[in-house]
């Protein structure tokens, strides 16, 4: 049944919009339900299947079409509901004979002139009669299921709406993956983050897309028409982006249907053009589709940074091409070249070409994009998780890249861009520099704690990959799972790893990784766990001088950091201050994550009854030459020989994959060899390991100090405590401290063979006390060093991720031309890394989703600001102003008979304002604010009160509440709740909340009850006492 | 010494504050005419900022001017930091800068407090009236700027039809920073100039921020100062120069509007920026070899040979975005205490819409963008446009009818063509009459000053309205000539008319 069509074709939309110009979501209008499905013969039941006009546009592609459309001839669709159109757009090279005589029974449609990719896709549409339209690039073929899959996807997902599905692409070999998802970045580059993948990875379930590839795509023909079809003005590149945008605004839906399978030689049209015309394509076609696409207070956002970055992007082209930067510095001493002109490359040229265009055409865009703003069924707040990855940065040149990179973090962070999309999921690379705890092979603690970082992030909703070091699993391959083998690292391609990827942020486990990651294109986080320098010392590796030169080579290419505990933080302070990094902002960029395990802990076994049990004390880990625990282990052997009772198991040995000396070992495993009671195994596997903690009674974790361990925060110990062992640990220690603090364990001088010995025997005549401390140290483990929780400071750093100012310094790269730059503006995706497991979300991120669902414009909260209204009269500068914490989520709306609250303990005098954030979804909001400053929350009278319309809340990021200086207000507590007696749903405003805990002490409530987190305010002070 | 005078002990301190670099000779007269000051002596501190200057600048100043206060920055740290060190390290209540190829008069320092008095409460900042050196031309008499901050020395009263000439007190957006007082402890609070200009325009973004921040920028024509010019900074290539403009004009609209204006204007800048690097380009850059279906050429490289001038233009791309997070904290430093709307400033603009590259597609560009941004939404807050009514002498009642019509909309002037009487003018209620022919040199410039030219059709054979880039509307059919550009309506009820007063070109292509 063919619709109806609402617009003329051309997708010139109406001068005056009306309301009968509206779009509407196709209704269900075929019938009963039995004709949703297809048959499952064609050949007996053909007039049950849609009809369908399969368009293949070309331009001089004759030596593809003979391949195109002998598959399009062996489709498996009944040949009356078929119908096959070329549309020449005016080839010179006999392709409109040579269908003629080979293919007769395919329709020829001349253009008689190029309209492009988009115009001449359009005039196939408006010629064919089918409900359906399938384009196809002619240099292509496809699976003779081709055509019936996706007819069955549209079919089945007409009731909600989804109307286009695109095809899977293959290479033409069918090795590899070309098209199975398409993402697109804020300022409208797409990209295909798929690119390249081996075709045994590609996904095998639909699921919905941004937009469908328009080299293979299925689309209801009345539909694409009604909106307008293929946008011509793009001329060709990213108007199936365009598409697949304004199809999901105007409400419907696009999938993806991976059992349509086609094979496409990359390119075969495309890469035979000039790269500086077709570039002036992309830029200007990314323009049209954010400025036709965003609604207007995004695009207001977007549309400057937008331009910012081409700017950026043809400044770097420009240096390509031969441009001195320093010559345009008026600071610069030297009066530079005398030549009045210099050498720019095309690529500059065609950026600035690309603008231009866009200018003069705006008069004609600009009624494009009130056309599809008019008929908006679908805010972009819920159309930014389509996008992939709306951060991506969009690399120009490897050589340049740099201070491109820096300015596109600077300008989502400056222009709150990044914020649009805080809440989605970043994709994040973790780098480690040893055997993750994957499996069948044992990992080390340095392998455990990235994966520590990475399943952290993970459990705050980020898309994580992880990769370890190739040379690490040489030969034990097949232990491993293939992703992680095949996506593993070595120095040679640790940089293509990062660039083919190009994830929001690196996490980088260890300094040395950066040794090989010499680009500042994407933002890094470089996790310092251990002295590794000391370690290298230790090691005899290379001389001191080397190595420290490395290591702060390596710092100054960070941009955030964190380390294991408090010492090292000191430690590392002072390195990162050597490196460069600016001393008044270290505190905010090293930050401590202790170690850290899963929250899901395993259950440790210990006997209802002792008298058949040996106490089982043991000793785990890879020996290394800056650790001795010969004395210790030699007293607790003894001790247990004199008590005639327990026993010693040691597991462990040299590291599997690094040639480390074990200095001490070698003489203390033979010694305790001779000892009967010593039991002795090679290193386990991770999951091998669990089973022997979590079946023994007490960790013998002692060790001899020096500068190394004084510093560690032993991740061995935290793995004790993870399994339920209570750990004998040396005094000089950090985690002695908490050992202490949760008894979940015994401190003891390291220097104190009389002393240990007591601890052994108490623990042989009492072994309940060992599964007391043991449930205790557990208890330790789940509240001070589960992942999901120490990981936070990473997270925000990941949330809105930077390149560090210090970090880009021009270097002397070499600057080689074009060569670099890769073919069009689609950047591709490329080597698998391994990626976790997926399965359901993590808690915290099901609980904000289930507020999110309350009020499901969230996403678009804006936050506002009063303080032109409210500000005080020039002269009470206020000051100092405290803030505690970052956004995390927006409560369900303020409506009457609510409130919401927070007490706090002011740390000043002179308490004269409060900011709190506020959110109205972008609404126009008419309902009232009250604001009460209380002593408590059961106060009887208010301090200060403010009651506002909220229609005055307007653009900006917070409500600010101010008033005359509450004159001792230090130390005293405050209660802050806010109310709106005539809120209703749809007309409310909300606060914003952090689980943060920032400066600001206290404990937040919602209708006078306490709950989780506090709102997310500062306290401003006058600083004037009388 | 002058302790015992009490009328001296009355006047206002006053540090003048003159930044150099290498211009020893200039300098020399600079100092030699403050020498001839009328100011008591014990009210006035003269400081010079040498910033690194290499040709004996420090000795010459200790042999000759032992009174003179000299700061000795290393390196060349810029015109904006070396006075703000000059500000901060100053004694006076009040700091006047002077450029130091200026010659001062006798009375300057009397007559910039005459202006900053007459302004009222609020005044912190007056401005000089700068000319020439031999005091033929003016240089500063007025400060505007257009919406994208590219700010001018001269203001709309170059308008004949100001309805009240500059005086002592009126307001400003900006005071050259070549010649100018100001409160010191003032100028050191809003963060005095800022230091990222280097040089050029950190004089449009200190005033525009002085009114942002509750302040008024007030004008002393009689404070009079000759200026020889380009002493400084014209030695290496002008693409240099061009660089600072235009970042810095981009970087005072980061700065200074509104949330949600600034997006706009910004937006709308950067596409005219890049609209100028082509046209600066010229013929260097031939749009076929960019178009997918244009003939192929034997560029292998992939490189053009582009003036400098259009590279600054992206040059100034790079240096703003390095210095994107400085401008940004300024910029919430700015709003956040706020006192005045742009409402209340934009009108201070003058001519919101002056083109910065001549020629009808830019002038056709920015009104393609004014629509598409919706720009006009801004202007409307601006200040009123200067209309240009032209009619022939039979039509002269009803083109007075539409004067009086638009003299609340606009500054209107209305001319009759070859009429008798020719050069006189007469001053109406809220509008001139100017009798012209239509050879009169004058004439041409009030119509590249207007904004809009409203003719009748009589009128219309002008041929000086064939080449303007001002946006001309026909009232009636125009006769036999039709001028290329211009917008025909039918009568002068159209609103478009009405339009015209606030939003120039509307309609007209």
């Amino acid at each position: 049944m063919r619709k109806e069509l609402n617009h003329p074709p051309d997708y010139t939309p109406p001068d005056t919009l009306q309301p009968s110009d509206a779009v509407e979501v196709p209704p269900v209008d075929a019938g009963s339900e039995d004709d949703l499905r297809l048959p499952d013969n064609p050949q007996t039941e053909s007039s049950e299947y849609p009809t369908v006009s399969v368009v293949v546009l070309n331009y001089n592609g004759l030596k593809h079409l003979e391949p195109c459309f002998t598959s399009l001839l062996e489709l498996d669709y009944p040949a009356d509901r078929l119908e096959l159109i070329l549309v020449d757009n005016g080839s010179s090279d006999g392709s409109v004979e040579f269908m003629r005589e080979r293919f007769p029974g395919v329709q020829v449609l001349e253009t008689g002139d190029n309209l492009g990719f988009a115009a001449g896709n359009n005039y196939g549409a408006e010629r064919g009669t089918g409900e359906y339209v399938a384009f196809l690039n002619n240099d292509t073929r496809v699976e003779p299921d081709w055509l019936a899959e996706m007819v069955k996807s549209l079919v089945a997902g007409k009731e909600q709406g989804v109307v286009c599905a695109s095809s899977l692409m293959l290479d033409w070999s069918g090795d590899k993956i070309d098209f199975q998802a398409g993402g697109l970045n804020f300022h409208g580059f797409g990209f295909q983050p798929s690119f390249g993948l081996p075709a045994e990875e590609r996904d095998r379930t639909p699921r919905e897309l941004l937009f469908a590839c328009g080299g293979s795509m299925l689309i209801e023909r009345g539909v694409f028409l009604a909106v307008g079809g293929f946008d011509p003005d793009y001329f060709a590149f990213f108007e199936d982006v365009d598409l697949g945008w304004r199809l999901w605004t105007l409400g419907y839906r696009v999938t993806l249907t991976p059992s349509a399978v086609t094979y496409h030689r990359h390119h075969g049209t495309a890469g035979e053009m000039p790269h500086h015309r077709t570039y002036v394509l992309y830029e200007r076609n990314a323009l049209y589709t954010i400025y036709k696409n965003y609604e207007e207070v995004n695009l207001d956002k977007i549309l400057p940074a937008a331009l910012l970055l081409l700017g950026q992007r043809a400044v770097r082209f420009m240096e390509l091409g031969g441009i001195e930067l320093s010559d345009y510095d008026l600071a610069n001493p030297a009066h530079g070249d005398p030549d009045p002109a210099t050498n720019a490359h095309r690529n500059a040229v065609a950026a600035l070409l690309a603008a231009n265009e866009f200018m003069e055409n705006l008069d004609s865009v600009r009624k494009k994009r009130e056309w599809v703003q008019a008929n908006r069924k679908r805010s972009d707040a819920e159309l930014f998780a389509l996008f992939g990855q709306p951060g991506r940065v969009n690399l120009v040149n490897h050589d340049v890249d740099a201070s491109y990179a820096r300015a596109h973090y600077t300008l989502l962070h400056e222009f709150g861009i990044g914020q649009l999309w805080d809440g989605l999921p970043k994709e994040v690379l973790v780098i480690s520099p040893d055997v993750l705890p994957v499996g069948d092979i044992p990992a080390s603690g340095s392998g455990i704690r990235a994966w520590a970082l990475g399943k952290g992030l993970e459990s705050r909703g980020h898309h994580v990959r992880f990769t370890m070091p190739a040379p690490a699993l040489q030969g034990r391959e097949e232990q491993v799972p293939a992703e992680y083998v095949r996506g593993a690292w070595t120095t040679q391609n640790l940089q293509s790893i990062v660039d083919a990827l190009v994830p929001d942020a690196v996490v980088s486990c260890g300094w040395p990784n950066l040794t090989h990651l010499r680009r500042a294109n994407v933002p890094v986080a470089v996790d310092l766990t251990g002295p590794h320098l000391l370690e290298r010392a230790y090691q005899g590796f290379r001389d001191v001088e080397t190595n420290a030169q490395e290591k702060l080579d390596t710092l100054s290419r960070g941009d955030f950091f964190t380390c294991i505990g408090q010492r090292q933080r000191y430690y590392f302070t002072a390195w990162l201050a050597q490196a460069g990094v600016d001393v008044g902002s270290i505190t905010e960029l090293l930050k401590v994550i202790p170690y850290s395990m899963d929250p899901e802990q395993p259950q440790h076994y210990w006997p209802s009854d002792w008298s058949d049990t040996e106490i089982c004390f043991v000793y785990g880990g890879i020996f290394l030459p800056w650790q001795n625990p010969a004395p210790a282990l030699l007293t607790v052997a003894s001790t247990l020989e004199e008590e005639g009772k327990g026993v010693l198991e040691i597991i462990g040995g040299k590291h599997p994959f690094y040639p480390i000396e074990t200095a001490e070992f070698g003489p203390l495993i033979d010694r305790l060899a001779e000892i009967p009671r010593v039991r002795m195994s090679g290193l386990l596997p991770h999951d091998k390991l669990v089973d022997v903690y979590t079946h023994a009674h007490v960790a013998v974790d002692m060790q001899q100090p020096n500068a190394e361990r004084e510093l560690a925060f032993p991740s061995r110990t935290v793995h004790y405590f993870w399994c339920g062992l209570p750990v004998i640990h040396p005094a000089f220690s950090e985690v002695a401290e908490h050992i202490r603090a949760y008894e979940a364990g015994w401190v003891v001088l390291h220097n104190d063979p009389e002393a240990l010995r007591d601890v052994v025997i108490s623990i042989l005549a009492n072994p309940d006390e060992a599964r007391r401390r043991g449930e205790n140290a557990q208890r330790l483990a789940r509240e001070r060093f589960s992942w999901d929780e120490t990981v936070q400071s990473l997270d925000d750093f990941v949330r809105e991720p930077f390149i560090r100012q210090g970090r880009v310094k021009r270097s002397a790269a070499q600057k080689s031309l074009a060569a670099t730059i890769p073919a069009g503006g689609i950047l591709t995706g490329g080597v698998i890394i391994g990626h976790s497991a997926g399965g359901t979300l993590p808690r915290q991120l099901q609980r904000i989703n289930a507020r999110r669902r309350t009020i499901p414009s969230q996403l678009a909260a804006r936050s506002i600001s009063l303080v032109k209204e409210l500000a005080p009269v020039k002269g009470s500068r206020a000051r100092p102003t405290i803030q505690n914490g970052q956004r995390r989520f927006a409560l369900p709306e303020l409506i009457a008979g609510h409130s919401y609250g927070q007490r706090f303990l002011c740390p000043y005098d002179g308490l004269s304002g409060i900011r709190v954030e506020v959110g109205t979804f972008g609404r126009h909001v008419t309902s009232r604010l009250a604001v009460f400053l209380r002593s408590s929350p059961g106060a009887p009278s208010d301090i200060r009160s403010l009651n506002i319309p909220a229609y005055r809340l307007k653009d900006g990021d917070a409500l600010v509440f101010r008033f005359p200086p509450v004159q001792h207000s230090a130390n005293r507590w405050f209660y802050l709740v806010a109310e709106s007696p005539d809120g209703v749903p749809g007309d409310a405003v909300t606060l914003w909340v952090t689980t943060n805990e920032g400066p600001v002490k206290g404990q937040r409530y919602e209708d006078g009850l306490p709950t989780s987190g506090s709102l997310v305010m500062s306290l401003e002070f006058n600083g004037v006492t009388e | 010494m002058n302790g015992s005078s009490g009328e001296a002990t009355e006047m206002r301190s006053v540090s003048i504050v003159i930044p150099t670099f290498n211009g020893l000779a200039l300098l020399r007269e600079c100092l030699d005419a403050l020498r001839r000051l009328s100011y008591p002596r014990d009210r006035l501190e003269i400081t010079v900022v040498d910033n690194g200057s290499t040709d004996g600048t420090a000795q010459a100043l200790q042999r000759s001017y032992p009174s003179v206060k000299v700061v000795r920055l290393e390196t060349n740290t810029g015109f904006a930091t070396a006075c703000n060190r000059g500000a901060s390290e100053a004694a006076g209540a009040y700091v006047a800068f002077l450029n130091n190829d200026a010659v001062a008069d006798s009375g300057w320092i009397e007559s910039l407090f005459a202006g900053l008095d007459a302004g009222g409460a609020g005044a912190v900042c007056s401005a000089s009236m700068i000319r020439s050196k031999d005091g033929q031309e003016v240089e500063f008499s007025g400060a505007s700027s257009n919406l994208f901050g590219a700010g001018r020395p001269v203001s709309v009263w170059g308008w004949p039809d100001m309805p009240e000439p500059p005086k002592a007190g009126s307001s400003l957006l900006f005071a050259s920073g070549g010649a100018m007082l100001v409160h010191r402890s003032s100028f050191l609070k809003v963060g005095g100039f800022d230091p990222e200009f280097f040089a050029y325009f950190e004089d449009v973004d200190l005033g525009w921020r002085l009114w942002v921040l509750g302040y008024k920028v007030v004008y002393a024509p009689d404070a009079v100062v000759r200026h020889a010019g380009g002493a400084t900074g014209s030695r290496s290539g002008i693409h240099r120069r061009y660089t600072l403009w235009e970042c810095n004009s981009l970087a005072t609209i980061l700065k200074n509007y509104e949330e949600g204006s600034m997006e706009r204007v910004l937006s709308a800048a950067l596409l005219l920026q890049y609209k100028r690097a082509l046209m600066s380009a010229g013929d260097a850059v031939k749009s076929e070899e960019y178009a997918l279906a244009g003939p192929r050429d034997d560029n292998a490289a992939n490189v053009e040979r582009l003036p400098k001038v259009s590279v600054a233009h992206l040059a100034a791309i790079d240096r703003l975005l390095a210095r994107l997070p400085h401008f940004m904290e300024e910029r919430r430093r700015i709003q956040a205490a706020r006192l005045r709307s742009d409402t209340e400033i934009l009108p201070l603009l003058g001519g919101a819409w002056e083109p910065q590259f001549a020629g009808t597609e830019y002038a056709d560009a920015a009104r393609t963008l004014a629509s598409a941004l919706d720009l006009y939404g801004i202007t409307r807050e601006v200040a009123p446009n200067r209309v240009l009514v032209l009619v022939a002498p039979a039509e002269e009642g009803r083109g007075e009818a539409l004067a009086v019509r638009l003299k609340d909309d606009a500054l209107v002037a209305f001319a009759v063509i070859n009429g008798e009487q020719a050069g006189s003018v007469e001053r109406e209620d809220g509008y001139t009459r100017h009798r012209l022919q239509a050879e009169d040199p004058a004439l041409r410039t009030m119509v590249s000053q207007a904004d809009a030219v409203i003719i009748f059709e009589g009128a219309a054979q002008l041929q000086l309205l064939a080449e303007t880039d001002t946006p001309v509307a026909v009232i009636g059919t125009g006769g036999a000539v039709r001028l290329p550009r211009a917008l025909y309506v039918s009568d002068m009820g159209d609103a478009l008319l009405v339009g015209l007063c606030r939003t120039p070109g509307v309609g007209v292509a």
